[in-house]
């Protein structure tokens, strides 16, 4: 019945390649005249291709000897199934209009074969003819194909917050404008919740949005109420042609009084609206009962909405042709009226970002309802943001504004050590007027990879929801803002002036305040190294003329962690290769004079031997 | 995609989308017993004239018997017709499979009692109910939809020659035992 056609698409890899298809060897013949106008007039389409490119100019005998091959293989390939004859009046009907230009201008003989061959090869007219032919049948077929076709559904029907990035990822070889779009949208939205695409999704997402923001909002007697208006609303279902709601009205308004009771403890509120909106027979009610409020919503404002409908059947119609159906998506007339209905009597508004290729940077705002677009963030109880990506609807979510920037670069996660092991000094002096114990354990293990307090600036992987405002060390790590000795402040001003990235590290090794050292230094002894003891007697012994510590001054947290190179800390990548002969005489190379760990060659007597004249400069240690 | 599928035409309207769907939806039977429950306390307590349905006798709930008298003034005239009505696991949300049991002469009714009716294909809202769909099919006997027909001669007939489609409708109908 129904086979996959070559689309108009498949031109353009023969437009690429417009001789890949080597012509046969045929008996040279004439074809017959209607067939060259057929195929030039396949060329004066200009759907397919410009002609003008790639005609050689006319005449000239160097091109008889193709034109003989050339004109030979159109029959060939009407063997094939062109219908060189029989088939090609009917073709040059359905393409009358560039025949009289083919007539009025006939080219001279041989370039019209050699037209007729470039064109017969590039454009394998059996496509043409099978489009044509089966088209009422092809597209009936489609038709009942598509009318039938059920995607692969993945994943739930509300998914849990993820991270937008996934989104940007997603379409990082995608078109540019949305390129750009969905690079730009995790700043705004850093989470998104991905709705199964059932034809629902647009219902789920507002419906589901519309608990998740009662329980945000956390007013119970605002849900109550919400309770009473539904009831109110359900006793006109019936007059709005919906004579069996309980079920449908059942299930929304039992999630509905469930959240109510349980809007003290918002956690446990928002993992039963997500158990419920994953339960299949629950979540089906409840999207019936919104898509029904939204119906009896149109109908009842009929006189508004009618304008707005093409088909003769107006609102009534339009419901019953897609508010009602199941598994239709929203359209939006739909969304007016569910926010309408829903979502404006408790002052939430909806905001529908459109990813779509409009120019511009970000994704296309616009909010329901409509007036809400002038108006000011302030004036609303909440947003409910959506991602609109053709035919499908995500809910996305903004997370409050961040206190500081998260550093890209991983070693930020020791800055974060650095600034706690200085509390923990300035912790310890107070220490003997208060026998608080335990907040020297507390600077120790702060010292470890994850075992930080929860402060923001310093844990760039986790999730910045995670890192409440209300924080104490919610300041991003600036070695001169904190109270220091004088003595450490001009260290770290000093560390400041050269690079700021890697005086950032430095601290951690030379800033402890001298009373705590040798208690800190005891638990730390199996994680540094030998000469990070070195270095910090030193330190004390002449703080005032602090010379970087030498590169080899590694602390070494975990045994997984990267090599931690005090001076080196803005090169992510220490085990680069930079012997090959490539990058040898390159700042990269440790032997370069310009690398800032300049160290020169050694000799080693293991390579002598290895590559007689480099042998000695393969390695660099 | 299985393209098999789409040559099954002459299947009965509604399974296919039906099995479609049971494919994507995990069964809820205790929903459908609920509802189906709810319409059958309706049709008992407030029955349409002229049309009538009940479960069929193996209790099982999902699949319903129904009849529905000739409107006057059709060539069903004094004719009452049974049919069959199967629920689909994911019912309400896809619609029943109806067929007619009884032979019938209709241009919208093949002559295995398949019916042509978009509101138990594409256009199933989960507001339609039993009542509805036999209060339909009732007004169906009325006034067939000829441009989309599935007895040709039937469609023609009963344009060109009523008293010739009044024949052809006695001579194929007979009444059917109770099962």
């Amino acid at each position: 019945m129904f086979q996959p056609q070559p689309t108009p698409f498949a031109s353009a890899c023969f437009a690429s390649t417009p001789y890949a298809f080597p012509s046969p060897p045929q008996p040279v013949s004439n074809p017959p005249q209607p067939s060259r106008a057929t195929a030039l007039s396949y060329g004066l389409l200009g759907q397919r291709l410009d002609l003008g490119f790639h005609i050689p100019p006319s005449g000239g005998p160097a091109h008889s000897s193709i034109a003989g091959t050339t004109a030979g293989a159109a029959p060939g390939l009407g063997a094939t199934g062109i219908g060189a004859a029989p088939g090609v009046p009917s073709r040059g009907l359905a393409y009358s209009s560039p025949q009289p230009l083919s007539h009025s201008r006939p080219p001279p003989h041989q370039q019209q074969q050699q037209r007729q061959h470039i064109v017969s090869q590039r454009h394998q007219p059996p496509v043409l003819i099978k489009m044509e032919d089966s088209d009422p049948h092809g597209i009936a077929a489609q038709q009942a194909a598509a009318k039938d076709y059920q995607p692969n559904l993945e994943g739930p029907l509300v998914g849990e917050k993820t991270t937008t990035s996934i989104i940007t990822q997603e379409y990082e070889k995608a078109d540019a404008s949305f390129v750009e779009k969905t690079y730009n949208l995790p700043q705004t939205f850093q989470h998104y919740r991905p709705i199964q695409g059932d034809g629902n999704c647009g219902w789920r997402a507002i419906g589901f949005s519309y608990y998740e923001k009662l329980i945000e909002i956390g007013n119970r007697s605002q849900v109550e109420s919400e309770l009473a208006r539904l009831r109110g609303l359900n006793q006109m279902l019936p007059s709005a042609g919906y004579q069996y709601w309980e079920d449908f009205a059942d299930e929304a308004l039992t999630l509905l009084q469930d959240v109510a009771d349980n809007i003290g403890n918002p956690s446990i509120a928002h993992q039963l609206i997500f158990q419920r909106w994953n339960d299949d027979g629950a979540t089906q009610s409840i999207i019936y009962y919104f898509r029904m409020l939204a119906g009896m919503f149109l109908k009842m404002h009929a006189a508004t909405y009618d304008p707005f409908i093409a088909d003769a059947g107006g609102i009534p119609g339009y419901c019953s042709s897609t508010v009602d159906i199941p598994n239709k998506e929203i359209e939006h007339l739909g969304i007016t009226a569910l926010v309408d209905i829903l979502l404006k009597p408790i002052n939430v508004v909806l905001e529908i970002l459109y990813l779509d290729r409009s120019p511009g940077p970000h994704a296309t705002k616009y909010r329901f309802p409509e007036e809400a677009n002038e108006q000011d963030e302030s004036q609303f109880g909440a947003i409910i943001y959506l991602l609109f990506r053709p035919t499908h609807y995500d809910i996305l979510y903004r997370a409050p504004p961040l206190p500081v920037e998260v550093p890209q670069h991983p070693v930020s996660i020791q800055v974060h050590r650095v600034n706690t092991y200085d509390n923990g000094g300035g912790i310890m002096s107070t220490q003997t007027d208060l026998g608080a114990f335990a907040t020297g354990d507390f600077s120790m293990l702060s010292m470890l990879p994850g075992f930080g307090p929860p402060s923001g600036p310093v844990m760039p992987l986790a999730s910045p929801l995670a890192s409440p405002p209300t924080d104490p060390l919610g300041e991003p790590f600036s070695p001169a803002s904190q109270s220091q000795p004088p003595w450490a402040q001009q260290y770290c001003d000093d560390l400041t002036t050269p690079s700021p990235q890697s005086t950032t590290q430095q601290p951690p090794v030379v800033a402890p305040a001298p009373p705590s050292l040798p208690k800190s230094s005891t638990p730390l002894s199996p994680l540094t190294t030998a000469t990070a003891g070195v270095t910090r007697p030193a330190i004390m012994a002449a703080p005032t003329s602090l010379v970087p510590p030498s590169p080899e001054c590694t602390i070494r947290f975990s045994p997984m962690q990267l090599e931690y190179d005090g001076s080196k800390g803005s090169y992510p990548e220490p085990t680069f290769q930079v012997t090959t002969s490539t990058f040898k005489n390159s700042v990269w190379n440790r032997a370069h004079f310009g690398n800032p760990d300049f160290h020169p060659e050694e000799w080693s007597p293991d390579d002598e031997n290895v590559d007689g004249r480099m042998g000695s400069r393969k390695k660099s240690k | 995609m299985d393209y098999s599928t789409q040559d099954n035409q002459n299947a009965a309207p509604g399974t296919l989308d039906a099995a479609k769907l049971n494919g994507a939806r995990k069964p809820d039977s205790q929903s459908v017993t609920k509802r189906l429950q709810t319409e059958l306390m309706q049709l008992m307590t407030s029955p349409a004239p002229g049309v009538s349905a009940f479960p069929s006798a193996d209790g099982n709930l999902l699949t319903w018997t129904a009849t529905i008298e000739g409107p006057d003034d059709t060539p069903y005239t004094g004719l009452t017709m049974k049919l069959s009505f199967a629920f689909p696991s994911n019912y309400p949300y896809a619609p029943p499979t109806v067929l007619f049991k009884t032979p019938i002469y209709h241009p919208n009714v093949d002559f295995s009692g398949r019916i042509c009716l978009d509101i138990l294909k594409d256009k199933w809202t989960a507001a339609y109910n039993v009542q509805t769909v036999l209060l339909s099919l009732q007004s169906l006997l009325g006034e067939p939809n000829n441009a989309s027909p599935l007895n040709g001669e039937a469609a023609e007939l009963w344009d060109s020659d009523p008293e010739e489609f009044k024949k052809k409708v006695l001579g194929r109908h007979r009444d059917i035992e109770e099962e």
